[in-house]
């Protein structure tokens, strides 16, 4: 696998991105086979039905802060699917199981497509470092907003009683306008994500030996 | 005949009720034993410093520190047992503990040395600070210490009453913070002695801190049932529900409970509803809530009881902008005391907190600082020690606001103008020293000392609420209720004549109106003043009991009897009403002989 230009991806936090922008040299083909649906399946969300952004949220079955955003994460979900934006979930933590994951969408009342990604390669094409975050891609591969869902969260533990600034509703709303996105990346508060241990990848390579290739099961 | 008066303690002198059920919660708790990390720091070798592991030096750490609560069925969202559980959150461990967010732990050290005090020592941050940077290394089996054992029930052992919220409460997903006032009735059949409390949230995720209040007359259960059975919401109690004398009755995740010391238990009387005030923070997901409260029973009947000086300037004014604003109170100890706990309270925008003792001569003893107040983490700290403060002392409190755009916690956004009030968007200014006298009956000077301090701030609050707003009826009621309890009866009247006058509908200017009047055995117009309440609140028992004390009074029995029985057929457990009530028939039995 390769992942090229992911430097470029990370935007300095004064710089706009012109959306919809040119193919900065991703190629939306790039082979994800570490990315699994709940049974089990590779899955890139790049090749599924045609959309005007890929969008995905990064989050955790135990992260309270992630927890807290699923309200949210639903909310934007009802209102930006219906306009052609692919909303993925994306539990990167290679031991959370799928029954776990189902549990925990339906806790929680969520109604996304769900995505492991036990190898992170959604966590480094994205360049994620905790959860919540939100990482929108145009559909040629180019990533042009990642960081937080909104500001509520100011560092681990302190947070706003409102959030001031809807960073994420303001990106896909950009993208939707064909304008350019303010801020392409913002500080996300929220539970670390572990880097890899050779345990992961040990497990994460015997999860997915003799992966199949397939369609996404429906989640309800 | 003379029957006893109807009193209707305010919410500042709330305690007037319940001088004299009182005590402390204390009862040492063991201090683990500390490993003092400075030694493993030393390097091995020059240049070269020991690489930590996890078994040797941070599992001794963790296990005394975050494992209480990182534990299945605890408050905390995951688990700290094992090095695999630290390992893969290590970084987040090294940030929350480098920023002092965990532990959770306010107080600073070296301003008062508590019990249970969860903070960790610099040298145990800097050890797992060192320990993720160097590659968190597991390290030999054979250092690993045994994990504690925890009770995995009740902390103090099996509780000889326990009362549950009957059905759980359902906190929505999402949202503002909540606070829910559950009352629930106490099953007691006789008077008892409490040595102990123990709470248990029912839901460790949402709950983030409760209180624990008694409330022995109905108002709080008739305003659940009113509003939202079996509760009602916000952060402002019914004037009669209270903490049972001297206690601070508090819970937060971590806190361990303990016995009061022999002799020092509480009264919990008969007919009395547990009135609980939960702080709830939406987890994502709907929840269900359903806390308990365990009681423990003392044989011994209290010898000595505790006071709570409760400094609350009312007078807090806070200009949009301000990011230093001070607010401060003082009192001057009349007895000998040992300061047993304090407790800090404000809402979102107070950032700094000191609490000091000036001894008689002039040295100041700091006995709290919080630097950086979050209100989310609130809770009551208790003296490792018991702090001796003989008379003469001088009480203060010192906080600090920002009203600043700049505090990230400021619920106005642009900042505006902050005063005092029980809304979280309001603010409040509390520190509560809960103290034991040297010799017991000297508390009732403490007491007659402390409530003349309150009053007195409470009649200069209100004196500014008045000429901000002459119509303000509350506000004259409150003033008056301060003259009364001052002795200025005058003053007291005019300040109730004042608030009929403003606001002839206000049912609790012509009750206080009434309740002065009756005290000066001016009959006739305590009466007027009585039915004017009667006929603006036809629940409110403690109007009728007084019409029928006045009616005793006055000779006329028939009448008396008839408003007793009206007061007790809205309030059967009236003991004032239905003592008085015994006292007309017995009257009238002899006067028919």
């Amino acid at each position: 696998m390769v992942i090229i230009g992911l430097s470029a991806c990370r935007s300095v936090e004064t710089e706009t991105v012109k959306a919809p922008a040119t193919n900065a040299g991703m190629n939306p083909g790039t082979s994800l086979p570490g990315v699994v649906d709940l049974t089990g399946h590779s899955v890139n969300p790049f090749q599924m039905a045609p959309a005007r952004a890929v969008l995905f949220i990064f989050v955790r079955t135990d992260c309270p802060v992630a927890n807290r955003y699923a309200p949210e994460i639903e909310r934007l979900y009802r209102r930006f699917a219906p306009r052609d934006i692919a909303c993925w979930l994306v539990y990167p933590d290679a031991d959370t199981t799928p029954e776990e994951i189902r549990r925990h969408l339906h806790d929680y009342r969520l109604s996304l497509k769900a995505l492991r990604d036990p190898r992170h390669e959604l966590v480094k094409r994205a360049g994620v470092s905790v959860t919540p975050e939100a990482a929108l891609f145009l559909p040629e591969g180019v990533e042009v907003y990642h960081g937080r869902i909104d500001d509520r969260c100011i560092e681990f533990g302190k947070e706003r009683p409102e959030p001031t600034q809807h960073d994420l509703e303001d990106a896909l709303t950009a993208v939707l306008q064909g304008k350019p996105i303010a801020r392409a990346s913002t500080p996300a508060v929220g539970c670390y994500i572990p880097e890899l241990s050779l345990h992961d990848q040990a497990k994460s390579e015997g999860d997915n030996s003799g992966h199949k290739t397939g369609e996404t099961e429906p989640q309800k | 005949m003379k029957g006893k008066t109807n009193d209707r303690p305010d919410r500042e002198f709330r305690w007037l009720a319940f001088v004299l059920s009182l005590t402390l919660s204390a009862g040492a708790t063991a201090q683990p034993a500390q490993t003092n990390l400075s030694e493993t720091h030393a390097p091995s070798a020059p240049g070269q410093p020991q690489k930590l592991s996890f078994n040797k030096e941070i599992a001794p750490i963790v296990f005394e520190h975050c494992s209480m609560c990182h534990r299945p069925g605890q408050a905390a969202p995951f688990s700290l047992l094992s090095y695999t559980d630290v390992k893969k959150r290590a970084r987040q461990v090294a940030e929350v503990t480098g920023k002092r967010f965990m532990p959770p732990w306010l107080p600073e050290k070296g301003y008062g040395e508590f019990a249970g005090d969860r903070s960790l020592r610099p040298d145990q941050i800097e050890a797992i600070r060192r320990w993720v940077a160097d590659g968190a290394e597991e390290g030999a089996a054979a250092d690993l210490p045994p994990l504690p054992r925890w009770t995995e029930d009740w902390m103090l052992g099996k509780p000889d009453l326990i009362v549950k919220l009957p059905q759980p409460y359902s906190l929505a997903p999402e949202g503002k913070d909540v606070y829910r006032d559950v009352v629930v009735p106490i099953p007691t059949t006789e008077r008892k002695i409490i040595k102990g409390v123990e709470f248990l949230p029912g839901n460790w995720k949402v709950l983030h801190h409760a209180f624990i209040n008694i409330d022995p007359t109905r108002v709080s259960r008739r305003l659940a049932e009113k509003e939202n059975p079996p509760g009602f919401n916000g952060m402002a109690l019914p004037e009669t529900a209270v903490m049972p004398g001297g206690q601070t009755l508090g819970w937060q995740p971590g806190k361990v409970p303990s016995f009061s010391p022999e002799g020092l238990g509480w009264v919990l009387e008969t007919n009395t509803d547990l009135v609980l005030q939960l702080h709830l923070h939406p987890s994502g997901k709907p929840e269900l809530v359903q806390p308990a409260v365990a009681f423990y029973f003392a044989q011994t009947a209290p010898t000595n009881s505790a006071f709570r000086i409760n400094l609350n300037p009312l007078l807090i004014d806070i200009p949009a902008g301000q990011s230093d604003y001070v607010i401060e109170d003082k009192y001057l100890l009349p007895i000998d005391v040992d300061l047993l706990s304090v407790y800090p309270h404000a809402h979102y925008i107070a950032r700094r907190m000191e609490g000091y003792a000036l001894l008689a001569d002039g040295r100041r003893q700091d006995l709290l600082l919080i630097k950086d107040w979050d209100f989310n983490w609130q809770g009551d700290y208790r003296y490792a020690k018991p702090i001796f403060l003989p008379r003469g002392t001088t009480l203060g409190m010192r906080f600090t606001y920002d009203n600043s755009a700049g505090n990230v916690r400021n619920p106005n956004h642009p900042p505006r103008r902050v005063k005092y009030g029980l809304q979280t968007t309001d603010e409040m200014a509390e520190l509560w020293f809960q103290v034991l006298p040297r010799i017991p009956y000297e508390r009732a000077l403490l007491a007659q000392g402390f409530f003349g301090h309150l009053a007195e701030g409470t009649i200069a609050y209100n004196e500014a609420v008045i000429q901000e707003n002459p119509n303000d009826a509350e506000a004259h009621v409150k003033v008056g209720r301060g003259r009364l309890f001052l002795g200025q009866m005058p003053a007291a009247l005019e300040q109730f004549r004042a608030a009929v006058k403003t606001d002839p509908k206000y049912d609790k200017g012509w009750y206080d109106l009434g309740f002065l009047l009756l005290n000066q055995q001016h009959f006739d117009e305590a009466r007027d003043a009585f039915e004017h309440v009667v006929k603006l609140n036809p629940d409110d028992y403690q109007a009728l009991g007084n019409l029928g004390n006045i009616y005793m009074q006055k000779g006329d029995l028939n009448q008396a009897e008839a408003n007793f029985r009206a007061a007790l057929r809205l309030n059967p457990d009236d003991r004032v009403a239905r003592g008085n009530l015994d006292l007309v028939l017995t009257a009238k039995a002899k006067a028919g002989k």
